[in-house]
């Protein structure tokens, strides 16, 4: 039986993010049946192409509650569903388990579908002793093949011609997430959050790390206009006429990225990053509570800056970098030496805060990747998704390498 | 992700104590025929089901073959509760054939079909020799006589089936028979001391259609053992 909880004594430690999932309530029932009763839609889930009544279809949810586990997303300000979640066929003697996900229709294409699933799925691998999450998509879903892949999943094979819709017989595809492929995600993508109380920047929370990720995964997988609504806002506001030094760095920053976002979207090999505005480049490039470096000429004009916040990198504490360029006018060589001074003042500033580590996410195959090795000069670490790869330095080596071919003197204390 | 039975396996023929002679359904070949399961044959099917090695006769995931919310077959079960539970959803979900040698009539293996869906036009498909019997030209002629009753006797596209792929032998033998493999699971299921690959295999009509002729003829051309 569904139980019915107030709305009103809902507000749990995630009530701040921008998401949040929990226990499907009787009250969300007619919203369900809403979705999976579109006859234009049902064919995107289930084989079956029966009708129901909405008491068929709630006593088949409550029949599935009993042997899966299903969460609904919400809109965390107005408690409103945006999706279903379930994990079935849940063989925890192989720890193997299966997934799904439904996200309502206005949802879609905007970053909520995977924030869901890897909110879900780190969930789920908390939970259940599993090693792999299966995931079916029928070969027509391209939403589904789209989510499932930015999501880390891979194919594993497909059941050929297998299903019947409108005018032929499709592929069944089948794909498998690893635990490990789970972790590198939400480390890509939510960085350190899971564990809030320790080592979070301060004033950077769940919703600043959920809005990031979902402004990250549109820009990576931008194929197309953004049609609907854009994301929520940031947190930290900044005027063009402040005065303070940090608002005038990020001025400067989000102007230099701004002005050349076409070249700078083919840099990194987000491609949607060319359609951002600048408002939507000031609320990314410094989040709250990240740290903001900059290397400028004599005459105050901004050569790189970059934005970093401290997390724990496979056990050690490291600093992030979030946001780093360079002025495109300057030359190869000056845009290296430029961001390896940045990096510099950035890493000597993270070993006094007690790092040793420091790391970046870059697409591979881009000349923002290209660089990073050059600067960072480390091998990178290619992960199982979206074409992403992690680079990461030491940092006491860093800053013996980066004084050397800066020319700058090493101080002995 | 069926759509249901399509079928209502047949449970059992009049058959106490009969030789199964009088039963419907019965296909014949050279080497065996082809009979539904009689009250007779449940010592061995129950034996062959609980002798402790893989495979067992019945699909083992849950997820593939809902046992009415049974766990799948790896439990064990007496044979009164196991009469009750698992072997009526076994006959009931599809067709189920017992083989048997001809003409001396001994159990030769099961082969069985579930989840059939009428929509999408295909069926599981199973089947199981206990021993080294997957290898007798009598288990390649039964595979025979069962794919050809199928695809003739139902407008089925498509018949699927699952093994452990460390399961050599008849992996082997359903791959010889035309069955492609279409999708691995790495490291899937535990069996004995680690995790063991899992694949399901497909078999379209035409496929069948195609393989056929060589098959039979090659099962002529072979002394029988």
């Amino acid at each position: 039986m569904l139980v019915d909880i107030d709305k009103s004594h809902h507000k749990g430690p995630d009530a701040d993010a921008l998401i949040h999932l929990s226990a499907m309530q009787e009250h969300d029932l007619p919203t369900l049946y809403e979705w999976f009763s579109d006859a234009d839609e049902w064919n995107l889930w289930t084989n079956i192409r029966r009708p129901m009544s909405i008491e068929e279809f709630g006593r088949g949810i409550t029949q599935q509650m009993q042997g899966s586990s299903i969460m609904i997303a919400r809109d965390s300000a107005s408690q409103t569903p945006l999706g279903f979640l379930q994990l079935y066929d849940m063989a925890l003697r192989d720890g193997v388990a299966s997934f799904l996900i439904y996200l309502s229709r206005d949802r879609r294409s905007l970053g909520y579908g995977i924030l869901a699933t890897v909110e879900f799925l780190a969930y789920a691998f908390k939970a259940y002793p599993i090693r792999k999450v299966y995931a079916d998509a029928f070969e027509f879903n391209k939403h589904s093949v789209a989510l499932l892949l930015t999501g880390g999943f891979r194919e594993v094979g497909r059941l050929r011609k297998h299903i019947w819709w409108a005018d032929r017989y499709w592929d069944q595809i089948k794909y498998v997430l690893l635990r490990e492929d789970l972790e590198a995600l939400h480390n890509r993508f939510l960085g350190y959050w899971g564990t809030p109380n320790r080592n979070m920047p301060e004033g950077f929370g769940r919703r600043e790390a959920q809005r990031l990720m979902v402004a990250l995964v549109t820009a990576i997988f931008r194929n197309g206009p953004q049609e609907r609504q854009r994301l929520d806002p940031g947190t930290e506001t900044h005027t063009e006429d402040c005065s303070h030094s940090r608002c005038k760095d990020i001025g400067d920053f989000s102007d230099m990225i701004s002005a050349s976002r076409e070249s700078y979207a083919v840099e990194e090999g987000y491609p949607g990053f060319a359609e951002w505005t600048y408002d939507r480049w000031r609320e990314y490039l410094v989040p709250v509570g990240h740290l903001l470096h900059t290397t400028r000429n004599d005459d105050g004009t901004l050569l790189a800056a970059l934005a970093c916040r401290d997390e724990i990198y496979k056990g050690e504490p490291a600093t992030r970098i979030w946001s780093w360029a360079s002025s495109p006018s300057l030359s190869s060589e000056e845009r290296d030496r430029a961001e390896m001074s940045v990096v510099l003042e950035c890493a000597a500033q993270a070993i006094e805060r007690g790092r040793s580590k420091l790391f970046v996410y870059v697409q591979k195959n881009t000349s923002r990747a290209d660089r990073a090795s050059r600067v960072l000069g480390d091998s990178p670490e290619v992960l199982p998704f979206a074409g992403t790869m992690v680079i990461t330095s030491d940092l006491p080596n860093f800053v013996k390498r980066a004084r050397g071919r800066l020319g700058i003197e090493t101080v002995q204390r | 992700m069926s759509d249901g039975p399509a079928l209502n396996g047949q449970m059992f023929g009049d058959t106490s104590g009969s030789d199964g002679e009088s039963l419907p359904c019965t296909i014949q070949g050279q080497l065996v025929r082809l009979r539904p399961i009689a009250k007779i044959d449940l010592p061995a099917l129950f034996a062959w089901r609980n002798d402790g090695s893989w495979p067992i006769p019945f699909a083992r995931r849950s997820d593939r073959v809902t046992l009415g919310g049974l766990q799948a077959s790896d439990r064990v079960l007496d044979f009164d509760t196991w009469c009750q539970t698992e072997l009526p959803f076994v006959l009931q979900s599809g067709v189920a054939f017992l083989s048997e040698l001809s003409p001396q009539r001994l159990p030769l293996g099961v082969l069985l079909t579930h989840t059939f869906s009428d929509i999408h036009g295909w069926a599981y498909y199973r089947e199981f020799f206990p021993g080294r019997l997957w290898q007798s030209m009598q288990a390649v002629e039964a595979t025979a006589l069962c794919l050809d009753y199928l695809f003739s006797r139902y407008p089925l596209r498509k018949l699927y089936t699952e093994v452990l792929v460390c399961d050599e032998g008849p992996l082997e033998k359903l791959k010889y028979a035309g069955f492609q493999e279409e999708i691995r699971l790495e490291e899937d299921i535990w069996f004995g001391e680690s995790f063991r690959d899992y694949v399901y295999l497909g078999l379209f009509r035409e496929e069948w259609a195609e393989r056929r002729t060589s098959y039979l003829a090659d099962l002529a051309s072979r002394p029988s053992s």
